[in-house]
Parts: structure tokens; sequence; C-alpha cells
């Protein structure tokens, strides 16, 4: 938990201060000085035209990637070095991506255990938790289907189950309905809103779609690599 | 690592392909070594089978056809107590005589020298698979597997160095390279050599005596060598030492090919997984995870291509041994297939190590771009 003297709030999961984030050699300003703390347990929608720097918000605050500028610090890490971001992402962060980025020749269980397997843990305790997490998305029976057979619906659920495995703190989410039709996107972002409520996890969310930032505790919209 | 696995299952077709690669790699190193060390053990076979106690040689020559050993230095020899008989042999290798058979493996005959009188004789009467033994200077017995080959049956007349002989007696032997010759008197191979002397000097003596035997050939005759007969490729190491490098040399190619074939299905491998990679970065993989399991996959196919070659190698030295029963032999060791196995285990690691590395240092961010 992290002290804060100069805001008002007191208990931020996530705290940038002066984030930029500059690509080729300072030609296109994707983050301009990023001023923003994000409280546990909340809901975040960041909405914003493409091209505004969303994807690139989300990178540095999921340790993805370094800001050329700035301090992030994830549940009180500060994200500044390779061994820090490798740190954070595993600990602290589930990502969900617009693709779903499921491994093909894996099950849907063994791709919920994918974050599980760097930390050490047995293979039957692997398993159960996984069976436990697609119980959580309504996908219990296709614990050993493959991957493959599955709608997109079904895909992006295990895409949960797994961004949730390591019980992360914060859940980053890239247009997760982006590929689904407004029917299967609502369902599924059903089931991310039970899982951040059952486990009290902070989710931040990209989007286009005004109709999933309902109930956001916290609303962002981006321009031009700057909040408004 | 089901992951690994699943990985290499599912691209069946590519990972059967690079799979051949090490496997014929590690084939080729099995049989090309198995017929090498077979080659060695059968010189050390032949001496053995002569049944003698000692072979004496002329010392420091550096290829046992350079040796010589005088008539008077065999006199010598017979006279050495403990000795019971001293067989005289020469030996020379002749072009093969233009006939109307089929040809044989080798397009030359080696004429092995020997004498009616010596108890090496008793070697060829063993073996004696038609005819007599020769007794005269213009008879020979030959290999069966000449005799069918050229039809040189007992009774054939046979021209050879400009002479005419009569084929009396066929033999068969265990021996590759006696399966490649004939047998004539030792003064004919004499004088076709220009030589007065012998090759070698086969001495036999009562077991117990062996030891002391040498010992006192060794003290009386300072330009002369002798050893047991399954110690003589030993004693001519440096001749054999060509093979080695030739064997080195392949192995070296077979490393190379099998390398360069692992190394492009893994790139390929690599570079279609480029999302897939940043995906397991994004979820908390650590590099060095990435690079094992990588690595582990090269392992893997390395180690399911390398024992298939290893089946492969024996297999086919078995084909090849099939078709050429009498003129090639293999000797199977067990250092030999760790070796071809081990060669298929380095193609693995050595093919993975930059392939690992690549995906290791992708940038996650882009990695995930990737389409
Ligand atoms: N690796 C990169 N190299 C160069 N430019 C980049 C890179 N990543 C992002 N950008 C640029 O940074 C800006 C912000 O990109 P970003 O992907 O964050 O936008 P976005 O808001 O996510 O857009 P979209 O809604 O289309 O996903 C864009 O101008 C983009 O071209
Ligand atoms: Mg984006």
């Amino acid at each position: 938990m992290s002290k804060r003297t100069d805001g008002d709030v007191l208990d931020a999961l996530v705290e940038l201060r002066g984030v930029t984030k500059v690509f080729e050699g300072g030609r296109v300003h994707a983050l301009a000085g990023i001023d923003l703390d994000i409280p546990r347990r909340a809901f975040v929608a960041v909405t914003g035209p493409s091209g505004s720097g969303k994807t690139t918000l989300l990178n540095v605050i999921g340790a993805m990637d370094l800001p050329t500028a700035g301090s992030i610090r994830v549940d009180g890490v500060a994200v500044d070095d390779r061994a820090s971001m490798e740190r954070v992402r595993a600990d602290k962060i589930g990502f969900v991506f617009q693709m779903h980025n499921l491994i093909p020749v894996l099950t849907a269980g063994q791709n919920v255990e994918v974050p599980l397997v760097p930390r050490g843990i047995k293979r039957t305790a692997r398993r159960e938790r996984a069976t436990e997490l697609l119980d959580l998305v309504g996908l219990a029976d296709r614990a050993d289907s493959s991957v493959r057979g599955l709608s997109g619906g079904e895909r992006q659920r295990i895409a949960i189950a797994r961004a949730m495995a390591n019980e992360p703190p914060l859940i980053l989410a890239d247009e997760p309905t982006g590929n689904l039709d407004s029917k299967t996107g609502a369902e599924v972002m059903a089931v991310l809103h039970e899982l951040r409520e059952r486990t009290g996890a902070t989710l931040i969310l990209v989007t286009h779609d005004e109709s999933i930032c309902k109930g956001a505790d916290l609303r962002v919209r981006m321009c031009d690599g700057r909040l408004e | 690592m089901t992951y690994v696995w699943r990985n290499l299952f599912q691209r069946k077709v590519r990972t059967a392909l690079s799979m051949l690669g090490v496997s014929v790699a590690v084939a080729g190193i099995v049989a090309l070594i198995s017929v090498a060390r077979g080659m060695r053990t059968s010189l050390d076979d032949y001496m053995t089978n002569t049944g003698a106690s000692l072979v004496v040689h002329r010392k420091n020559v550096a290829d046992l056809v350079f040796s010589t050993v005088s008539k008077k230095e065999i006199e010598e020899l017979r006279r050495v107590p403990g000795v019971q008989d001293v067989s005289r042999a020469n030996f020379s290798l002749e072009q093969l005589p233009k006939t109307g058979g089929r040809k044989p493996l080798l397009p030359v005959v080696l004429c092995f020298g020997r004498f009616p009188e010596d108890r090496i004789m008793n070697m060829y009467r063993a073996g004696l698979a038609d005819g007599k033994l020769f007794q005269t200077k213009d008879e020979i017995i030959v290999s069966r597997y000449l005799a069918e080959t050229l039809d040189w049956g007992v009774g054939t007349t046979v021209k050879l160095f400009g002479q005419t002989f009569t084929v009396v007696g066929t033999y068969t032997s265990r021996i590759a390279w006696e399966n490649q010759g004939l047998v004539l008197h030792g003064d004919v191979v004499s004088k076709q050599l220009g030589r007065d002397g012998y090759t070698v000097a086969f001495v036999y003596t009562a077991d117990k005596d062996r030891d002391a035997v040498q010992k006192r050939i060794r003290t009386a005759f300072p330009r002369l060598d002798a050893v047991p007969p399954g110690l003589i490729t030993a004693q001519f190491e440096d001749q054999f030492a060509v093979l080695d490098e030739m064997i080195q040399l392949v192995t070296i190619i077979a490393l190379i090919i099998g390398v360069l074939g692992v190394l492009n299905t893994m790139m390929m491998s690599v570079s279609e997984r480029t999302r897939e990679i940043g995906m397991l970065r994004a979820v908390g993989w650590p590099r060095r995870l990435v690079v094992r399991a990588i690595l582990f996959e090269g392992v893997l196919l390395a180690t399911i291509g390398g024992l298939i070659g290893l089946g492969l190698g024996y297999a086919g030295t078995e084909l090849l041994l099939y078709f050429h029963p009498t003129s090639l032999v293999a000797t199977y060791e067990t250092a030999t297939f760790v070796s071809g196995f081990t060669v298929g285990l380095c193609v693995g690691v050595l093919a993975a190590i930059y392939p690992a590395f690549r995906a290791a240092n992708l940038k996650p961010v882009e990695a995930l771009r990737y389409e």
C-alpha cells in the first residue's frame, strides 16, 4: 500500500507521474505527460480516438514498456527496470487482449495454467486452479477441449480466466470485446465484472464502445497523448 | 512441458522433416564408425584366426605392408627356445585380371603368400569349402566369394601376373579380408614383389611360453618386434589415424547439416509464434523460461531424431552387410552409438540456441503487435 502526502487519493493502486512516451526518436508523442492515480477496486474506462495513446498507456501501466520520462508505481512497486517489469507483470497484472492470444496447441485448461508455470506451482495444483477459474467463467466442461474448436466469446472468457490465474490486483483489458458482436461482448463483460467483484481487482478497460463504459468509477478520455 | 511437446506434435510434417535431418546425420555416423571399427577389428580377427601366438614384424614401419622379415631371421626365429613353428607370410595386392564373370566389390585381389608345410595352413584346411589345399607353385586356392563372382571354380586356370595357375580349392572365412583374396605359394609372391624375405612371421608356441618367447625375440632381434595377434592394430595405430580423421570430418559435416536443418525449423517456429511469445512474457514468463522452452524443444527434437538415427544407422549398416556379406564387416560398439547420439543432441542444442535467444529478446510490446 502506498502512502501519499500530496494528493486526494489515499490508497492508489497505480500512480503515474509525468509519464511521457515518445516513439521514432521523438516524432510521435504517444503519451505527453500523464498524471493519474487509479484507486483500488475501481472500474476505470479509458476511451479516446484511434491513435490517442490508449494502448501505450496500458502498456506502461502493465509494465510491458518503460516510459520515456516520468515514474510509475503499481501496488507500491516502482516499474523502472527489466527486473521490476518482469516481477510486476508476473505478480500484479492480468492482461486481456483484443485478440485472445491463446496457445492453439494447448487445451483450455492448459491455457489458463500458463501464468502459473513460472511460479513453480505443481501440476496438480495448477490443474485445480485452472478448473476453478474455468468454472467461474462458465466453461468448466471445456477444460480438456482444444481451444481451436471454441467460439470467440468462449475464447475471450478463457483469456479472462488466464488473466485471473495469479490473482493479480490489476486487470488490463484492451478492447476485449473489439472482435465480438454486441451480445457476446456483453456476456464477456458480465463475466469480467463478476470476476472483478469477486476478487476485488481493479479493472482498466480500453474501449470504443460507450455502452460498456456504464458503471465505471472513473472515466478517462484520451486525446493526442493527454487526458481530457 | 506439455507446451513444447504439443508444439512439436502439432506441426507434424515440419517436425518430421527436421527429425529426419538429425536421424540421417546420426545414422551416417553410426554406420561409418561401425564399418570402420569392423575393418579394424577384422584385421585383429584375421591375425587371431591364424592361431599364432605372436606376430613378428619389422620394427618402426608405418604400415605392416612395408614390414620384411628376412629368410635368415626366420631361421633364427625357429631356433628361439619355446618356438614350435614359424609360419612365413607375405602379401601382395594385385589388379584383377579381366574375366567374363561379375565384378567383385573391390577391383583388386589380395594375394596371400603361404607355404604348404607351415602350420598356418591349418587355418585354410579348416575353412576349405571345396577341393584341396595347394601344394605346388602353380596351384592356388581362392575364396568362395571370388570363386563365385569370377567363375573361378576348382579346376579353372587363372592368369595372374603373367603366370598361369590352377584353382585347386576354395575356402570360406569369417574374415572380410580373406574373402577378397586368394592364397598361393609364398615364393611366388616373393618373386612378384622382388623381395627376398617375408612380410611377417607367425610364431607358434605353447600358451604358457608365449610371454617368455616374446621377451626372447625382443631381446635377440633388436630390429624386429613380436606382439600377440589381437594387438596388431594397436601396434599400427597411425595407419588408422587417417580413417579416424575421415570419421571426424564426416561427423563435422553431419553436425553442420543437422544444425542447419533444425535451425531452419526452429527459426520458423519462433517467428510463427511471435505473438504467442509476447503473450507469454505479458503473463509473467521471464526470459529464461522462454529460452528454456525453446531449447527444450530443440533437444526433444534432436533426442527423438537421434534415437531414430541410431536405429537407422544399425539398419543401414546391416543392409550394407547384406549386400556385401563377405567383403564388409561391422563392429557395433556402445561408444559408437553414444557418439552418434551425442552428435544428435549437440545438433539440437546448437540449433536451438540462436532461436531461443531471438525469442527471448523479442520486445513483448512489439511481439504482441506482430501480425
Ligand atoms: N512501437 C511504436 N512505434 C512507433 N509508433 C508507435 C508505436 N506504438 C504506438 N505508436 C504510435 O503512438 C500513438 C499512440 O498509439 P496507441 O496504439 O497507443 O493508440 P490507441 O489509442 O491504442 O489507438 P487504437 O484505438 O487505434 O488502438 C500512435 O500514433 C501510434 O502510431
Ligand atoms: Mg490500441
